[in-house]
């Protein structure tokens, strides 16, 4: 009977060994611990916010934040692909602009609405490639570099409908076929979840698998963590740099086709201060603005973070100013938290921690 | 404590559990020079910091001119005025000579810079040891050696009555350290004392008064200059292992060079021509250090060289494939991706063998299970910053290895290494020759790479001007 109690002791001492061995190995893989504390972040955030207001945990709410935080995290993704290779991209809420404006203009004039979809993604890919080539081939600081494009992008958009906003879709391409193309990219449902949703997921799994298991992939880590050596190791900066834009015009090419499908109709403004959204999805999801580091799963959580706290501070009825302060203390806290981090800090105390609890052991 | 520049008397630092200093003892007499020999890394960046910084110690006593400047109770943390020569942070790059060493200077109280009476003030200071260096000079325009030159000559100017001396080896090829020998003794007459840090007991045995060996953050041992040799230094406690023999011997059969320059033209390049053959190991030395950066360049397809052509095993060189890898000094530092896991970090040159190479796990886990038997089987699991020296050094050469590339450019391969990593990076480089590639080391100084070189190209002003072959069977011709 003994023997048998420590046998099954000994079975349980191994089960445990291994999980722990899983769990460690889980949390060492670079830009987890982040993602993680985003996830335990948001439980918390959306379980206080739950309680505080009950309406918050009903099926709709999830329905509807799912959608919302859609467009953030398409556009997160894009931003994350250039936090990691180091660079920025400010040009991205205007791209967005420009994809609404310019599939809408080209919808209202009774373009089919796959060949305005083509040209906005080719506009949209223009734009990325320009920003590709000022900031990897003409050495812009990326700052600089898509400050410009951001104007002109924005400045596209003006034009394109001579200085207004579009007619609905609708008077264009047709009633049944404009209900067709909004509910693709934003109110109809598949599978009980929002269109939104499934193309945000696929745009997700495309980029998780082009980040995670690619040479570009790989490429795009290796010049955000050590650029000299990068080139050294054979990398085209140029080549991996303007992928990335690309990757991120792409992004805001999506984004800009759901504001669209949401409004019916092309607006000037469209797509304004994404790029910010964008930098605060992947920062507080543990994208290191440094470069180098992170995963697409915590752009994920960064972008459920932040259309949470915006859903519930909507649903407690608090200020917007509120809610503008919450989230710049969330971003600057995630990137404090990225560079001590870095620095070590973290395993300094936790190290000079042992070695007191050593010492006062001896004693 | 009178004629005595420098004492550290039992200094103990810890950092993370680890002693970097363990009862560190040392004396450094007003007007000496003193060798120090790191028989391994411990400690001895821990030391430059708190000779400097004056770093907090867990034990002992730091004096400096005769004051006691950091002790186990209490550490101030001020400067102490010690110069840390490097010959490589030392200047701003875009400021002259002359702001860099009076205007940079801690206490110059000039509001309005007047260049021409900097220049007229810094030339005495040049001509008192024989130096020849413009004060107007911008700092990135001067050679390395005159960077070092212009470092030591500050540190006086700014009073520091003790100087670091790091890397010299890097810099300075024979002459210049003849050079830099006599400057230091010209400051040892005047009072000013030096701490000289080098793995070569040649240059130590050229250089300094005295030698201290240090191992494991302490000093084993302290002996007059003339007596510390390699033999030495191995009775202390390390013994260098037998380097694996040569698998092949050099294949002079071959006909076509796996590397080959004609007449190339290119910044400092004047018209360099030489050819390197498959497993053949070449060293090119430099003394002046001039002209490794446009070769690089060159030979790394960044820049098309004004004249002249690259060929790789016949085919012209187009720079974008992998043929040619490159090895550059402190590798650990510049070569690794700290934040990709080691894996990663191998493989990364591999994927234009195996495209599908971050799809198949399978052939992952084949590779790690083949390198598993010289890089150990712990290593995978550690991330790039919690690896040792010795094991970053192994990841670079193993992930060149795996390139498998026509040539490998190892850049000054020993600078900043220890005697212990000295003897593996040696074993690493004839693991490269013995896979049938062709090693060109890039040399200032011949220490150390004599021992691998079947060929010796000697470079001055951007040209070849002598070769020299240590094979038996084998002549170099020199084509201009």
């Amino acid at each position: 009977m003994a023997d048998e109690r420590r046998g099954i002791g000994h079975v349980f001492l191994v089960i445990t060994r291994k999980l722990l061995k899983m769990i460690r190995q889980f949390f060492r893989i670079r830009g987890m611990p982040s993602a993680m504390i985003a996830f335990v972040a948001l439980l918390v955030i959306y379980v206080s916010f739950g309680i505080s207001e009950p309406a918050v945990f009903s099926t709709q709410n999830i329905l509807n934040l799912l959608r919302s935080m859609s467009k953030y995290l398409i556009i997160g993704i894009g931003q994350s692909y250039l936090l990691i290779t180091g660079n920025i991209d400010l040009s991205l809420g205007s791209t967005v602009g420009m994809s609404a404006m310019i599939s809408a203009t080209l919808m209202t004039r009774a373009m089919n609405p796959f060949l305005a979809a083509a040209i906005t993604l080719a506009a949209c890919l223009a734009v990325g490639f320009a920003n590709g080539f000022l900031v990897g081939k003409c050495q812009l600081p990326p700052f600089i570099a898509t400050l410009g494009t951001m104007f002109t992008a924005r400045g596209v958009a003006y034009m394109v409908n001579n200085n207004r906003n579009t007619d609905t879709i609708a008077s264009g391409i047709g009633k049944e076929a404009a209900t067709v193309f909004q509910n693709v990219f934003y109110y109809g449902k598949s599978i009980g979840l929002f269109n939104t949703f499934w193309v945000a997921l696929g745009v997700f799994a495309v980029a998780f698998f082009l980040l995670s298991k690619t040479r570009t992939g790989r490429h795009i880590y290796a010049i955000g963590s050590n650029v000299e050596a990068a080139k050294l190791s054979g990398v085209s900066v140029f080549m991996t740099t303007t992928k990335a834009y690309m990757v991120a015009s792409f992004c805001a090419f999506v984004v800009g086709l759901i504001l669209c499908a949401q409004s019916g109709m092309g607006n000037m403004e469209a797509g304004n201060t994404y790029e910010m959204y964008a930098v605060a999805a992947g920062v507080i999801g543990g994208i290191s603005p440094l470069g180098g580091t992170g995963l697409l799963l915590g752009t994920f959580m960064g972008a459920a973070v932040w259309q949470t706290l915006e859903n519930g501070l909507n649903m407690i009825s608090a200020q917007v100013g509120l809610q503008r302060i919450a989230i710049g203390v969330i971003v600057v806290f995630s990137v404090l938290l990225d560079v001590v981090i870095r620095r070590g800090t973290l395993t300094k105390l936790r190290s000079l921690l042992k070695s007191v609890i050593i010492g006062q052991s001896r004693l | 404590m009178n004629g005595e520049a420098l004492r550290l008397d039992r200094v103990t630092c810890i950092e993370q559990g680890l002693k970097e200093l363990n009862h560190f003892c040392l004396s450094v007499g007003a007007g000496e020079i003193m060798g120090l020999i790191p028989v391994n890394e411990t400690g001895l960046e821990k030391l430059t910091g708190l000779l400097i910084k004056n770093d907090p110690i867990h034990y002992g006593y730091v004096y400096y001119n005769g004051r006691l400047v950091n002790h186990w109770l209490k550490s101030n943390g001020k400067l102490n005025r010690i110069g840390l020569i490097t010959g490589q942070n030392g200047l701003a790059g875009n400021l002259t000579v002359a702001d860099n060493v009076f205007v940079l200077k801690r206490g110059f109280g000039q509001h309005v810079i007047r260049p021409d009476l900097l220049n007229r003030q810094l030339q005495p200071f040049f001509e008192e040891v024989s130096v020849r260096i413009n004060p107007g000079e911008v700092a990135q325009n001067l050679t390395a050696f005159e960077r070092y030159t212009v470092e030591i000559v500050k540190a006086v100017v700014a009073g520091c009555k003790l100087m670091i001396l790091c890397d010299a080896d890097a810099i300075a090829g024979d002459t210049e350290l003849g050079r830099l020998a006599d400057m230091l003794r010209h400051y040892a007459k005047k009072g000013y004392s030096f701490l000289y840090v080098s793995r070569h007991d040649e240059e130590i045995r050229r250089i300094c008064q005295k030698a201290a060996v240090m191992m494991d953050g302490h000093v084993v041992k302290v002996l007059p200059a003339q007596d510390a040799d390699a033999d030495m230094i191995r009775n202390i406690g390390f013994a260098d292992e037998a380097l694996p023999a040569r698998v092949k011997s050099l294949r002079i059969e071959d006909t076509v060079p796996a590397l080959e320059l004609s007449n190339i033209r290119s910044g400092t390049l004047k018209g360099m021509s030489a050819s390197f053959m498959r497993g053949e190991c070449a060293v090119i030395q430099d003394p002046e250090n001039r002209i490794f950066n446009d070769l690089i360049t060159v030979l790394r397809g960044q820049a098309r060289p004004d004249r002249g052509s690259i060929k790789v095993n016949g085919r012209r060189n187009t720079g974008t494939g992998r043929d040619i890898a490159c090895i550059v000094p402190a590798a650990v530092r510049t070569m690794l991706f700290p934040e990709l896991s080691y894996m990663d970090n191998l493989l990364f040159t591999m994927d234009h063998q195996l495209k599908r190479i971050w799809l198949q796990a399978s052939a992952r886990r084949g590779i790690r299970e083949e390198c598993e038997g010289w890089l150990g089987k712990d290593v995978f699991n550690k991330r790039i910053d919690e690896l040792t020296t010795m094991q970053k050094y192994e990841l670079v050469y193993t992930r060149v290895l795996l390139q498998r590339p026509q040539a490998v450019l190892c850049v000054q391969p020993f600078m900043q290494a220890d005697v212990s990593l000295r003897a593996r990076v040696r074993e690493l480089i004839r693991m490269l020759l013995n896979r049938n590639i062709a090693v060109i080391i890039l040399a200032v100084s011949l220490t150390d790479t004599l021992s691998l070189a079947d060929v010796l190209w000697t470079v001055k002003n951007g040209l070849v001007e002598k070769a020299e072959s240590f094979c038996p069977d084998k002549t170099v011709e020199i084509s201009r």
